[in-house]
């Protein structure tokens, strides 16, 4: 199962089409401002991301997490595919 | 787990090396290697020595030395930074420039090496610009 | 071997992102890889034919593209939707397979490695 990497909102848009419905999701960088529209379920976010721009993942579906994390869910899934705009 | 990734972003034009460098350091933190972390695209200009990082600001530069210390091979892409003028003696003597530009601890090497690397990974992952 | 996916998103010509990826995706197959190109988004328009690099003094992409064959890369995709919304004629050589996002997602989900990210 795949695992996708979304780094800016065009990315979200372009992997949500493209990916598998059960395959997580990770947003980093400026992919956490998708925190707030999320659809489906399965994703999660940088949390220290989403600290350093004043988002909160409190009301958010995405699951905060840390680099330790980021790295368990590379190892449970392939490929890892990255996507920005 | 053996890792590949890949760096396609510049410093201050995008948090690539950030993600590189956190996810670098938890990989080694949790036992994983590195087969080797590659430069890709504008990620060239991370290796640029030249360098100077504003006072308050982290020295991302000083962070991938250290990363190369714990036995981690940094690898520009050749063909992109020796056009982007990251070049070492080498290619300073073969294009007969004032001086070279590529910080210690990285090498440059040939798009085999992004190839060979990705076959000998369990695992490639790409920290876009 | 690896099965390795490259994709193209971006336009080419004003950055030389497309061409490095082509060149990864060359060298991807002279070390064996079993590549394919995928080309959505704004990146379809690298499949336009009639293109002149040489006008501002760089590779002309769809020459590239069509060296690919010769580096026993022909696994070229484009995604239908992409190219039907920007009312594309794309080339015609190297043959280039139209693909929908449920295709594309099976192509993604069966690779070993996935290259490309741009912005």
């Amino acid at each position: 199962m795949s695992l996708h990497l979304v780094f800016n909102t065009a990315g979200y848009e372009a992997c949500l089409k493209r990916k598998l419905s059960d395959d997580p999701i990770i947003l980093l960088g400026d992919g956490v401002y998708c925190a707030t529209q999320l659809e489906g379920g399965n994703i999660h976010a940088l949390e220290i991301d989403a600290q350093v721009r004043g988002m909160s993942l409190a009301q958010s579906k995405a699951k905060p997490i840390d680099y330790d994390a980021f790295v368990a869910l590379t190892e449970l899934h392939s490929p890892v595919v990255s996507w920005a705009e | 787990m053996k890792y590949t990734l890949a760096i396609h972003g510049a410093p201050y034009a995008s948090q690539s090396a950030q993600h590189g460098l956190a996810f670098a350091e938890a990989l080694l933190r949790q036992e994983h290697s590195i087969e080797r972390i590659f430069f890709f695209h504008e990620g060239v200009y991370q290796a640029l020595s030249t360098r100077v990082t504003p006072q308050g600001e982290e020295d991302l530069l000083a962070k991938w030395q250290t990363l190369s210390n714990h036995g981690v091979e940094l690898a520009v892409c050749i063909a992109g930074g020796i056009k982007r003028g990251v070049i070492n003696e080498d290619e300073r003597k073969r294009y007969e420039k004032n001086s070279n530009s590529l910080a210690e601890h990285f090498t440059l090497v040939g798009l085999g090496q992004l190839i060979s690397a990705i076959n000998n990974a369990d695992r490639y992952v790409e920290f876009s610009a | 071997m690896k099965r390795m996916l490259f994709i193209i998103s971006q336009p080419p010509y004003a950055n030389s992102h497309n061409a490095e990826l082509l060149e990864a995706a060359m060298v991807g197959a002279v070390f064996d890889g079993e590549v394919s190109i995928l080309f959505r988004d704004d990146g379809v328009w690298g499949l336009m034919p009639n293109q002149h690099g040489e006008l501002i003094g760089q590779k002309t992409f769809s020459k590239m593209l069509s060296a690919l064959p010769t580096y026993e890369v022909d696994q070229l995709f484009a995604c239908a939707s992409s190219v039907e919304g920007r009312d594309l004629s794309i080339t015609t050589s190297p043959e280039i397979g139209l693909l929908t996002t449920e295709q594309q997602a099976i192509l993604i989900a069966t690779q070993d490695v996935v290259i490309g990210a741009q912005r």
